[in-house]
Formats: C-alpha cells, structure tokens, sequence
C-alpha cells in the first residue's frame, strides 16, 4: 500500500479549523489556530533566517485566518526570535487576537536562553493579547515562574502545564486530574485569565478543572488576587538579558562612525567582526546597553543596521538602541532585533513625530526623544522641557505607554556656549521630577575642545546624574567615566552595601602592569610567536616578511 | 527529563579532542586548558532524556517502527532483552559560550570547544552509571551512538522522535542531521542478564595514552 501524499500546510489547516468546528454542539465555542514551532532553528544557533521563519508563518496565518479560526495561539516556543516572527506574521496578516505562550525549564529559562523578564517585555510590547506558558513542566513547577511573568507585563496570562513530569520507564505523566486542578489553582492568586493543560492530560482533566474553577469557594478568593499584584518591572532586553530600569544604566557610544575613520573603513569593506568587537569590547567595560548607528553616507543603511544589529545579538547579550535618522534603517533594526530595544532617536519636529513614533509602537520599542524642534535647539530648560512635553503626548496620543518616552535635553559643548550647561541639567531635573520620565544624555560632548576633557565630562556626568540622569551615553572604555557611574551607584543606594564597587576597585589593583610585549618577545621568529600564541606579535611579524617578501620580489625584477 | 550530572572534566580528553600526540605543553597552555575546562564547569547546564523499551526478536523496539540497521547494535545487544536509548545535551548555553568565544579568541575557542566535547562525555557517562545503579542486578552494555560503525547516522531522527527530545531537553535535528546544540549525544544501550564486555572508549582511557607509539605517529592500535 502506498503511503498518501503529504498535505500543504494550508489544507491541514482548513481540516483542522474545520474538524474543531464540527465537535461544537451549539456551546458557541472558539477555535484557534494553533502555531508551534517550524522544526528548523532560527539564526544565529541554526541556519533559518529571521525573514524564512515570517514568510512559512505568514502561510500559517493566512490559511488560519482564509479558513475562519477565531484567534491565533502561538504556542510552545522555546525561541523568543522564533515567537517574534510569528507574533509579526500574524499581526501583519490578520486581524485575530494573538496569544503566546513558551516553554520554560524549571531554572526560568527556556532551552535557547529566553528570561522569563525578556519573554514578558517582548511580547507585551510586540502587542500581543495574552501569553504565559505551557507545556515544559507540571502545574506545581510553572507557579513561581507566573509570579515572575506577574512583574513585567500587565496583559492576561495563560498557563497550560504538563500533567506533572514524565517517568522515563514508562513514558507516562503522573498527575491524576484531581491532582492537576488542585496544582493549578494558587495560580489564580496571580491573575490567571486563561488555564488548560498540555502534555498528558485528557479531556477528563478539562473537565474537572473546570468544575473546580465554577465553584462558589473560588469567586472569593479570585477578587482578592486584583488588591495583590505585585509592582510591575520595566526595561528593555535582549532575548537572554534584561537592563531593568531601576537605577542607572550605561548606554554604550561606540558603535557609531562620528569621526572614527577605522570604523568608517569597517562599514564600507561590512567588516562585522570589527564591529562586533567594539560591543564586546563595551560589554566587557561594563555597558548596560549598546547603541548601534551604522550611518554613513554611500552604504545601504538599511540592509546594514539589520545585518549588524544580527551579528551584535549573536554573540553579545545586551539590549540595543537603534540609532539612526532614516525610518527605514529604524524600521529594519527594530524587525531584526530578538528582545525589545530603544530607538534614538525621534524630535520635536512633526515630521519626525509623523515617521517615527508609529514604528516604536508597533514593534514596541521605547524611544529617545530629542529636545530640539523646527527652530533648532532651544537655549532655556522650560523650552526644551516643553518640547518634551509636545513629544510625550504625541507618543500618548497614538497609543504609546509614558514609561516608553525617554527624553534627551541634549548636551552641548560647554567651551562654546559656557550658559548652556546648567540649562540643561535644569531640564533634566524637571524632565525627571514634574514630567516623570526618564532621561538620556550624552556627555562626552560638554567638554569637546578643552584640554583634559575628562575632568568636565565626569563633572558633569556626575551633577547630571544628580538631577535625575538615569540613561547616560559614554564611552564605558573610559575608566574615569565608568569610576565616576560606579561611585555614583554607591551614593544613590542601587550598589547595596557597595559591593559592585569594592569589587571593581580591588580587583583592579590586583591586576599587575602588564609587561610590555616588546620586551617580552625581542629575539623570538615568527614561528616562536605562533607556537607561544602571541597574536599582535604573530600578525606584526608576518606584515613585516610580507613587506619584505615584497621588496624582495620587486628588487629581482629590476 | 533525568537528572544530568557533569561531574568533571577528562583532561587526556580534552587533550585528544584538541589532537595532542604527546609533545610536551607549555605551562601558560596548560593554565589555559584549566581556565577554559572550568568555563565549561560552570556555563554548561547538562540535561538528559531516557526510556526503556522492549527488544523484540527481529531486533526492533517494541511498540515502534525503530529497528537499527547493520551488524554493529544486534552485535551488541545479542544478550539484551531490552535497550534504553537516551539524549544528553550540555545545553545552548555552552553553545553561546563557544560562539561568543570565536569572535574573540579562535586560539581560546578551540580549547573550549574539546573541554565541552569532555563534558559532555562525562555526563554520558555518569547517566550510564545512575542507569546501571538503578537497573541492578542487570547489566548495560556500552553505549553505541548513530554514526558508530555501521549504525547509520540517518537513524538519528528515530531517537527524535521516540524520546521527544526537542521538547524535553531543547535539542534539535538539522536536515543534514546536525544536533543543534552542537555538544549533545544520541546512544542507545542494551540491558542484559549477564555482565556485558565493555570496549574501550577511545584512547583517553587506555593506560597506554601519554606513552603510545602509535598515537605519536597520529595512529591508534585498533582496540577503540
């Protein structure tokens, strides 16, 4: 007997839809279309691109949606790039309620690495309906990981847990039905909106947590849960690493070709170790965040801050700001980014309000408001809090949450108009205190000019912090500046018991000067420096007998 | 989901993953391979999952289409009247951890990377320990992976599909049969009545290892 053919994705989908609507019996129930995962990995563990993964969704969605589903579930996912593709296709084609639910381990991680923190805060700001979990564990063991998922999003949860573990002599799940319903209800303590069950349950476990749920007992117990919640988390993240806004984070300048001729050379020549080296090597000095601008003219800004902002989250952890003045390089860094990310930036002007604050609120970035409009930047802290205020209810207006505006009051250079900085730090006291938003400043600008910029950046990197800077863009390889943030932590009470300090301080006298590499290797052939692992050696030496290979060959054709 | 345990890294394991033949190593290697071996202890998060299943006479697992193809596994598992077939990971993220290791040091990644291929040895092996603790007064076989001798590679998805790994413990199977992540093992074993010959794995666990002229020529003696 011959095997059938396989069906298209678009016909399993119509007989599914179809099939569940045949089992109503006149309860008027709703059918979903049911999303898992595509079975290939995504980028950057795997080889399926971001943009592969949309369009075999968009088929997906639009079979569902052709074939009259009610809503659209997404469900589990253990990828938060793979969940985001989906989340995107069935958004841009349909207009069905989504809902999304992952699987976690019991550390609150998923197997990729998605944070419980990061899930939460992509999928609420993607706009998502309602998510949580299912699958992975039993009731009992997903409980704490909801009271997580509790503190970073407001929306609906939804948990379908696993009939407890599995016994890997047998293969079978453990919990019986009773078992299940009683395991499940603390979860309504946190809000639960929407329960069912995964993995080795039946229609029978249904069926008794439902009685459960419609006894009377219960309804007292439901009201109480609202008064309880628990204070709700904000922050920007990668899918592996959240920087919670609740205290100060260091925004890291590098990555940006402004006067950096090496790094211009990088983007014309798409050398992305070179770039991905510059965000390691601000990880590493202790940035919260990176901003990514890739701006320079005669290259496809577009194609490259999404090619870079890829690279950048395939080896680094930390969320990112897109920095750009083109919507469409915006546009394609938001699409590409795995987590949730700050766009830099959107100004005074309407047309810039026009263009870019539909972008942040659709892929649910928070975005960097600049202080300057249509005539320019102003000279007095009310005017510039005023544009504040303008790109605030702009954002409001089209849908967008007060937390997502942060407001830059702009730095300029202290050496050609010496009034203008205290003029801004005023602004940024009453941005932060009377507007209630938090604040964005770049800094090393302020001293550009004078001899021993370092003593005014730090001085006023300091007195800015002071009046409410909580997001401030340096450069992190430059310790002073780093020395002063770290200083500032243990003054403000965010470094409890200054033990971030401390650590840094001691630990960098315990590091003896490094001898210098010239003295080290002075007699040593290239073969020695390769043996020994000495790679600036190595490369230096190799220059040289290429240079002098060179010569060598122009000499004899003379 | 079992209980995975890396309980230690085989140095002469490490070191033949990274191909050494003998010669001697230099003090700062030999702090780097520390180094690198303890990033390993701490970043890899192993999991592991396992089931039991009935060998029927045809050698095919009862209740399934799985039966493996070639000489090597009926060899193995002619005193077996069951076979436990298990998938351990040390998870993505090591997997991270390597990745992120290229872009900075190659020099450093390669020395990751055997460590890693250690651990998860050493996690294979601990899980046959439990597995034999538990299963006593019976005995295992030594594991046999898709890939050893003739059991095909292509018999890899069976083990996906059977112990429902991507669910249980993250691991995927790429169209060119590639686990992703990369330090995972797919191995069945036979359960017998009677004490099973155990082969050598490999030539970090052979006495002769630091000292074997044949290893010195890049060769083995044909025992593994």
């Amino acid at each position: 007997m011959s095997k059938p053919a396989a069906a298209s994705s678009i016909e399993l989908v119509k007989a599914g839809v179809r099939c569940a609507r045949a089992a109503d019996r006149g309860e008027g129930i709703l059918v979903a279309l049911d999303i898992g995962p595509l079975g290939q990995i995504l980028e950057p563990l795997g080889t399926l691109r971001f943009e592969e993964a949309y369009e075999l969704f968009r088929e997906i969605v639009i079979a569902g949606r052709d074939a009259g589903a009610d809503l659209i579930v997404i469900e589990t996912m253990s990828d938060l790039y793979e969940v985001k593709a989906a989340v995107l296709a069935a958004k841009e084609n349909s207009c069905l309620p989504v809902w999304t639910t992952m699987t976690f381990e019991a550390s609150g991680r998923s197997f990729v690495g998605a944070t419980v923190s990061a899930m939460g805060l992509t999928l609420s700001s993607l706009g998502v309906d309602a998510l949580g979990f299912n699958c992975s564990l039993g009731p009992k063991e997903l409980l704490p990981l909801v009271h997580e998922l509790r503190r970073w999003t407001d929306l609906p949860l939804i948990l379908k847990p696993n009939a407890g573990l599995p016994d890997p002599a047998t293969g079978e799940y453990r919990l019986t039905p009773e078992d299940f319903a009683e395991e499940l209800l603390p979860a309504l303590q946190e809000g639960i909106a929407y329960l069912g069950g995964c993995c080795g349950t039946t229609p029978d476990f249904i069926r008794v947590l439902h009685e459960r749920l419609a006894s009377p007992a219960l309804s007292g117990g439901q009201a109480a849960a609202g008064s309880e919640k628990p204070p709700r988390k904000d922050g920007v993240c990668s899918a592996t690493n959240t920087a919670v806004f609740d205290g100060v984070r260091v925004i890291g300048e590098r990555i940006n070709p402004t006067g950096k001729k090496r790094f211009q050379q990088a983007l014309r020549e798409q050398d992305l170790d070179y770039i991905v080296a510059r965000g390691l090597e601000q990880q590493d000095a202790g940035a919260d965040i990176l901003d990514v601008n890739v701006g320079l003219p005669g290259i496809d800004e577009p194609a490259m801050m999404a090619r870079t902002v890829k690279a950048l989250q395939a080896v680094i952890d930390l969320p990112l700001q897109i920095d750009s003045s083109n919507p469409e390089a915006i546009e394609a860094g938001l699409r590409a980014v795995n987590g949730r990310a700050i766009v830099n930036s959107v100004s005074g002007k309407a047309e810039s309000l026009e263009t870019i604050l539909p972008l942040c609120r659709k892929y649910g970035a928070k975005v960097v408001g600049l202080c300057l409009d249509e005539n320019g930047i102003p000279e007095t802290w009310q005017a510039r809090a005023a544009i504040a205020a303008r790109i605030l209810n702009a954002a409001l207006k089209i849908g967008m949450p007060k937390e997502d505006v942060l407001i830059d009051c702009l730095t300029l250079t202290v050496s050609v108009q010496q009034n203008q900085a205290a003029e801004t730090l005023k602004a940024v006291r009453h941005v932060r205190e009377t507007l209630g938003l938090h604040t964005v400043l770049g800094v090393s600008n302020i001293s550009f000019g004078l001899p021993a910029r370092e003593n005014i950046t730090v001085s006023f990197l300091t007195q800015a912090l002071s009046a409410g800077l909580d997001l401030p863009i340096v450069n992190p390889n430059q310790d002073a500046v780093m020395d002063a943030i770290a200083s500032y932590r243990v003054l403000s009470g965010e470094d409890r018991d200054s033990e971030a300090y401390i650590h840094r301080f001691t630990s960098r006298e315990a590091v003896p000067k490094a001898v210098p590499a010239a003295e080290a290797t002075s007699g040593l052939s290239l073969t020695d420096c390769i043996l020994r692992g000495l790679r600036g050696e190595t490369a230096r030496m190799t220059e040289k007998a290429l240079d002098d290979e060179c010569r060598q060959r122009r000499l004899r054709r003379l | 989901m079992a209980d995975a345990k890396l309980t230690g890294i085989s140095r002469k394991e490490t070191l033949q993953y990274l191909g050494w033949l003998g010669s001697p190593i230099p003090d700062e290697l030999e702090d780097e391979i520390s180094r690198c071996e303890s990033r390993i202890l701490e970043t890899a998060r192993p999991r592991a999952v396992w089931r039991l299943f009935d060998l029927l006479p045809d050698g095919s697992l009862a209740g399934t289409q799985f039966r493996p193809d070639g000489q090597d596994v009926p060899a193995l598992l002619k005193d077996c009247s069951q076979v436990i077939l298990m998938a351990v990971t040390l998870g993505s993220e090591t997997e991270r951890l390597l990745r992120t290791a290229q872009a900075r040091s190659m020099g450093e990644a390669v020395i990751l990377d055997a460590a890693a291929g250690a651990a998860v040895e050493n996690v294979c092996d601990n899980l046959c320990r439990d597995l034999e603790a538990q299963f006593s007064p019976r005995f295992l076989t030594d594991r046999f992976s898709p890939g050893y001798g003739d059991f095909p590679f292509s018999q890899q998805r069976a083990f996906f599909d059977l112990l429902d790994i991507t669910r249980r413990i993250g691991v995927s199977l790429t169209d060119s049969g590639l686990m992703l992540p990369q330090k995972s093992v797919t191995a069945l074993m036979g359960l017998a009545d009677t004490p099973q010959e155990h082969r050598h794995r490999g030539c970090a666990s052979c006495r002769l290892f630091e000292t074997c002229s044949f290893r010195k020529e890049g060769k083995h003696c044909g025992a593994v």
